[in-house]
């Protein structure tokens, strides 16, 4: 165990030493103007704000009103977020300025109502509503500066967020980008776990076991990293719609049959016996997933796992794995096997604390490739229900482009999850790429 | 691994138990490993694989649900009009150089270890054999023949097992061995064949399935441990690759020759009717009775002697001095004037008026270019020149070449190259002391062969200036005339889809393909060309031979220029797809280098240049590639958005320039620099130079903006691995900074680079989240890559079998690139 920590972090050793080395000349000299030296980070610097720039320019947009947009302002000229207490009464008399008092028991129900009917549709804010009233958004903005959110708005309260940072909160009561949200980190959450556990095992099996046809079904999994994405787009998306059907009668939909038929009466009789000794009728929520009698219906399309099973396996991930599980030493293995230890214990008891860095990496990248899938989701998917974030901020992008200030907020909310994992994993995931040796 | 070699070396007789808990070890070992590799290996080939076929299956349909019908290559002709043949034509060269890299690693083996490879090539061939067939059988779902592959594969597999005993060496060579392998295989085959009609009446099937999965394990369980001690892999998994990819390939040329010749020969028989001199009277005489073309106007003023009542005066021509004229006065919108004709003049005084031309000498003519603004009268004009050139067709005698011979001359052309080359090689090897006269007649053969080379390549020339005249002039007819003229020959209106442009699209098929194939062959003679002026020992000879390949090159690239041309006649959907196709070598031309040459410098800097803030600096540059897509694609949205208070604009006015429309400028960047910065009319630019268009360029900066850090990483990882002692041996060598990146790091770096490069191209050809959302804002299709237009095909227009016929040309071409790199790479990439 000892011995392995110490291989595998023999590389950045090194260079500690060497660093070391380089010290002590430095501290005995004072330090030294070196132009060429100070061009670099004036370089790279200028560089850095550079890259760094379209992120601030996200976040102060989104921060901004209508006005700073126009204007082309950098920082924003509004306050960062106050949520006032409005009572009743200033509201009333607000609102009896361009109402009658007998108008207005009846307006406010009526916004009410819209506002508890709209919670219920997720599809219409407050704003939205007083937009299409008498009293127009601006002119309600003289004393009450929207956006009001619905849920705080109660019978005898009104919390009126005011500010920057209320653009947030509404780009994420918009058109159900909160839902899209959370579609997102389960589809995540679901696509890493079953890749990482499918990537391990087979990378392992790649780095460590001896089987027959080992190298040719290695050689097989790397040649589909050539083959586009756009290839296998429409076939996929034909299995995904059809997968339901295949045991029933009405598959294959076309006159082609791809042998299908006698692989379904191989199995399907079976298939249907065990469903129904067992009883797995509404298996895994998913409805009338599994029916005793009549064709086995697992709609896929436009559900997770139109979204998820595709994507079990990652070549790239297998080969990352595989690449930094070859470079563990055979006399661990040797040891462990003297000690009783099978493969599975050797793989989850020694081979993964050691290759954190890589699993690690290989998480991000799984990640990322889910938070960014975009191609796949338009394919798969017609209802809200599942559709992941990157959908929901295309969409956003192309229904309400106009308000910058919100659009740039629902960029920051769907780009924070992702910083955020990346900052955690940062040190582990450098390393991940650096001793994986990615470099063919 | 350690494991098997020892139980390889020794085999005592009398360890029996040992020997059966290793093999029960080695068992459970492989069966671990299938285990663990399982769930990957079904989700990659359910997800991976499988669409690829399945993808292929459906590019040869028409896709749509309701028509589901096979259509050939009809949706490949649509994308990529004759192109399609050239590819497949180079699809199975590159099926065959694939095989034959296969064998001859396989041939190096033996040559090194010794055995016997030779007895391997024929299973090989069975096998590959079978396998066709049985995908063949497989997608048609054709189950009368399917004892043809189980046959064919049961053969190969003794065959294979033959050959594997025959490694063995002399003294282990036993008959027995093989006996019952050739009598299980005989079993088994009995079974597969004649079992379906046999055993589904006398057990019911689930029980059927279960005996067979247990013999299945069964048989798994015995031959496991001899599938894991089988040396020859090598041996069998080449000539499998070889047999295959070299059936495939005859297959698919053979396929692909007879569609293309169908077509050509369509299109010939046709062209061949409509272009005779009955049509053509026919023509002039059916829908004009008096054939004149009007709204001519004198090109530029023309002054000639005119009498104008009895006065002789010098006027220019009146701009309806041609309002009309007879067909046969005119040519090439060009006509002459003679004296004592009538012609109207524009008088001095501004009133036009009736003259006669006087003042030319005798038998003198003045010639008058015209010119026609209208375009009804440059499409009358066009019918004209149809004509001539149909007659010219005609006066060819004769139409065209059949295809058959031409076939010949190209396969004698490229016959003859390969005899030049192989002559030269062999030459090369020889001693000419030793052998003179083999020496010298070795060169004569060269020049013979370079004789009828020649000869053949007239030929070809001039059949393919045949079959282009008779394209054009197919091309310049109208709708109206072709359908008149279809009618005068047939006595039946054409169908709605036969339009001379798809005529004259096949007519061109064949010069095409001979032209483009022709260019690529001689830029790949360039290339080898190039590498022997290394050989070269005068320097006379190495500036001819770097003069003829450059002049090779130069020939290539003019051919392969007619490429666009072709491609834009093809139709509108080849045109779009031949558009796509450039952007996205645009985009991957002005990407790839340069967030290559950013990474580099960055993780150059990063590395040797920076104490303190390295992981700060690092965290940073990589933030815009682990950001989504998406996300970020927005923001570049707002960022160079056509708002002149945009963060872009406004970095434009900083420096003192207008504000630019960005993503809905169409206009290449070298036309906008040229009138923005220099001053200069953009027209003067051509078409051709104007660079990427400004939205494409946006594009292109985003995506450097992603990927310079990722590449840095990369890179910074590379330049760790460089040993620290060769820059000391070099500092102390007295070698300065550049001096030791050029010589250390670049070459050791190489690796990285080709790597990088490989998936940066990749990745531009794959790349489409962020150009999709770009394109929401951008102009038009200026942004469209391949990978967008194809999914727009599946997406927006549902077009499934023309959306993946796209997507296969974009993974040929991804395939060629690939093939290409890893060329250029085995002379440039230095592994240590």
């Amino acid at each position: 165990m000892a011995s392995t920590t110490e291989t595998a972090r023999k590389q950045p050793a090194t260079y500690d030493t060497r660093a070391l080395a380089a010290a002590p000349p430095s501290r005995r000299q004072p330090i030294v103007f070196n132009p060429f030296r100070a061009l670099v980070y004036l370089v790279l610097t200028l560089g850095a704000i550079l890259f760094v720039m379209p992120f601030l320019w996200m976040v102060s947009t989104s921060l901004q009103d209508t006005g700073d947009i126009i204007r082309g302002r950098f920082i924003p000229s509004q306050q960062f977020l106050s949520a006032t207490k409005v009572t009743e009464a200033d509201l009333n008399r607000t609102l009896q300025s361009y109402l009658d008092a007998d108008e207005l028991p009846a307006y406010l129900e009526n916004v009410r109502s819209q506002i508890e009917s709209s919670q219920r549709q997720r599809s219409l804010t407050v704003r939205d509503y007083l937009r299409t009233q008498r009293i127009g958004y601006a002119e309600l903005q003289i004393n009450i500066d929207l956006p009001i959110i619905n849920r705080f708005w109660s019978v005898n309260n009104y919390y009126v967020l005011v500010g920057g940072a209320a653009n947030y909160v509404e780009a994420w009561d918009e058109s159900n980008f909160s839902q899209f949200f959370f579609n997102s980190v389960q589809i995540a959450a679901l696509t890493i776990f079953a890749q990482t556990v499918t990537s391990i095992l087979a990378a392992y099996a790649f780095a460590r076991i001896d089987f027959p046809g080992r190298g040719l079904l290695f050689s097989i999994f790397l040649a589909t990293i050539f083959i586009p994405t756009m290839v296998v787009l429409i076939p996929n998306r034909n299995t995904v719609t059809n997968i339901h059907r295949f045991f029933s009668e009405e598959f294959p939909a076309k006159q082609d049959d791809w042998g299908i038929t006698d692989v379904r009466e191989a199995v399907a009789g079976p298939l249907y016996d065990l469903v129904d000794a067992v009883g797995l009728e509404n298996f895994l929520g998913l409805g009338d997933a599994l029916t005793v009698d009549g064709p086995i219906v697992w709609k896929w399309m436009d559900s997770w796992p139109a979204l998820v099973i595709p994507f079990l396996a990652s070549t790239f991930s297998i080969f990352l794995l595989r690449q930094f599980f070859m470079q563990i030493p055979e006399d661990l293995w040797d040891a462990a096997r003297i000690d009783g230890a099978g493969h599975l214990r050797f793989l989850f008891q020694i081979v993964l604390p050691i290759s954190r860095a890589a699993v690690v990496t290989t998480i991000i990248f799984t990640f990322i490739g889910t938070w960014n899938a975009l191609e796949w989701p338009l394919l798969v998917t017609f209802s809200d229900s599942w559709r992941p974030i990157s959908y929901g901020l295309y969409a956003f992008q192309t229904e309400a482009g106009s308000d910058l200030n919100l659009l740039m907020a629902a960029s920051v909310i769907t780009l924070v999850p992702v910083i955020i994992v990346y900052l955690i994993a940062q040190r582990q995931f450098t390393e991940g790429i650096a001793t994986t040796g990615l470099k063919g | 691994m350690t494991t098997s070699t020892t139980e390889r070396t020794s085999h005592p007789a009398g360890s029996q138990p040992v020997a059966a808990g290793r093999r029960r070890r080695k068992i459970q070992e492989a069966l671990t490993g299938y285990l663990f590799v399982l769930p990957a290996a079904i989700a990659t080939f359910v997800f991976g694989l499988w669409p690829v076929v399945a993808g292929f299956y459906e590019s040869i349909k028409s896709g749509s649900p309701l028509t589901n019908r096979y259509v050939g290559l009809d949706n490949y002709v649509r994308s990529l009009g004759s192109l399609t043949y050239v590819l497949l034509f180079f699809l199975s060269v590159i099926l065959l150089y694939v095989g034959y890299r296969a064998w001859s690693a396989a041939y190096m083996r033996w040559q090194a270890s010794g055995g016997h490879l030779w007895p391997y090539i024929l299973p090989g061939l069975l096998a590959g054999a079978g396998l066709i067939t049985l995908a063949f059988n497989f997608v048609t779902g054709n189950e009368t023949y399917s004892w043809i592959p189980t046959a064919l594969l049961l053969l190969a597999l003794g065959g294979y097992y033959t050959a594997d005993s025959m490694q063995a060496p002399r003294e282990n060579w036993d008959a027995r061995r093989i006996a019952p392998v050739w009598l299980l295989l005989v079993g088994v085959g009995l079974v597969i064949i004649l079992g379906p009609d046999i055993i589904p009446n006398v057990v019911p099937s689930t029980l059927t399935w279960l005996i067979v999965a247990a013999l299945v394990v069964g048989l798994a369980y015995w031959l496991l441990p001899y599938l894991g001690r089988i040396q020859t892999g090598q041996y069998i998994s080449a000539t499998l690759l070889m047999g295959t990819l070299m059936l495939l390939a005859i297959l698919l040329s053979a396929y692909s020759f007879t569609q293309m010749k169908e077509d050509v020969e369509d299109a010939q028989a046709l062209a061949a009717l409509i272009f005779n001199q009955g049509v053509l009277n026919a023509r002039v005489n059916v829908a004009i009775d008096d054939p004149e073309i009007g709204g001519l106007i004198p090109d530029g003023e023309i002054l000639v002697e005119v009498e104008v009542d009895g006065e002789v005066i010098e006027a220019p021509l009146a701009p309806e001095a041609f309002s009309a004229l007879p067909i046969e006065s005119i040519n090439q919108l060009q006509t002459t004037l003679s004296n004592n004709q009538q012609v109207a003049v524009v008088l001095p005084d501004g009133t036009i008026a009736e003259g006669t031309i006087t003042g030319l000498s005798m038998g003198e003519s003045l010639e008058v270019p015209l010119t026609a603004d209208d375009a009804e009268v440059v499409q009358e004009r066009a019918i004209y020149s149809a004509l001539t050139i149909g007659e010219g067709v005609i006066r060819a005698g004769g139409h065209t070449e059949p295809v058959h011979k031409q076939v010949l001359a190209t396969i004698g052309f490229f016959v003859g190259m390969a005899a030049i080359y192989t002559m030269t090689y062999v030459r090369r090897r020889i001693d000419d002391e030793e052998q003179p006269r083999t020496y010298r007649w070795l060169h004569r053969g060269r020049v013979v062969m370079g004789i009828v080379i020649a000869l053949l390549f007239f030929y070809l020339l001039g059949s393919l200036a045949l079959y282009q005249q008779a394209a054009s002039a197919m091309g310049a007819l109208t709708e109206e005339q072709f359908r008149l003229a279809y009618e005068y020959v047939t006595g039946s209106a054409p169908r709605s889809t036969l339009r001379p442009s798809i005529l004259q699209a096949e007519l061109l098929y064949w010069p095409q393909v001979f032209l483009v194939a022709l260019g690529a062959s001689m830029i790949g003679a360039a290339y080898l060309v190039w590498q022997s002026a290394q050989r070269t020992e005068t320097k006379l000879s190495f500036a001819l031979t770097i003069l003829l390949a450059i002049l090779l090159m130069i020939g290539g690239w003019l051919l392969i220029s007619e490429l666009p041309q072709t491609m834009r006649l093809a139709g509108r959907e080849a045109r779009d797809t031949y558009d796509a196709t450039m952007r996205t070598a645009m985009y991957s031309l002005g990407t790839v280098p340069v967030q290559l040459g950013l990474g580099l410098l960055l993780a150059y800097l990063l590395f040797s240049e920076v104490r303190w803030g390295k992981g700060l600096f690092r965290v940073i540059y990589f933030m815009p590639y682990i950001a989504p897509s998406v996300a970020t694609a927005t923001v570049f949205l707002v960022i160079f958005s056509l708002n002149e208070n945009s963060l872009a604009n406004q970095g434009l006015g900083l420096l003192g320039l207008d504000p630019l429309r960005w993503l809905k400028e169409p206009e290449g960047i070298v036309r906008l620099f040229y009138s923005r910065i220099l001053g200069g009319d953009s027209v003067n630019i051509p078409a051709a130079l104007q660079g990427p268009s400004l939205a494409l360029t946006t594009v292109i900066l985003y995506n450097i903006w992603v990927f310079a850090g990722y590449n840095a990483v990369v890179f910074l990882a590379g330049l760790g691995s460089i040993p620290t002692e060769l820059y000391e041996a070099a500092e102390v060598d007295g070698a300065g900074r550049w001096a030791r990146f050029r010589n250390i790091t670049l070459p050791l770096l190489s690796p990285t680079t080709f790597f990088l490069s490989m998936l940066s191209v990749i990745g531009t050809f794959k790349a489409f989240s962020h150009i999709y959302v770009l394109r929401n804002q951008a102009v038009g299709k200026e942004i469209d890559t391949m990978s967008v237009h194809i999914f727009q095909q599946l997406y927006a227009a549902n077009d499934p079998g023309y959306a993946a016929a796209l997507a296969f040309s974009l993974f040929g071409m991804i395939l060629i690139l690939t093939l290409v790199q890893n060329r250029l790479a085995r002379e440039q990439v230095f592994y240590g």
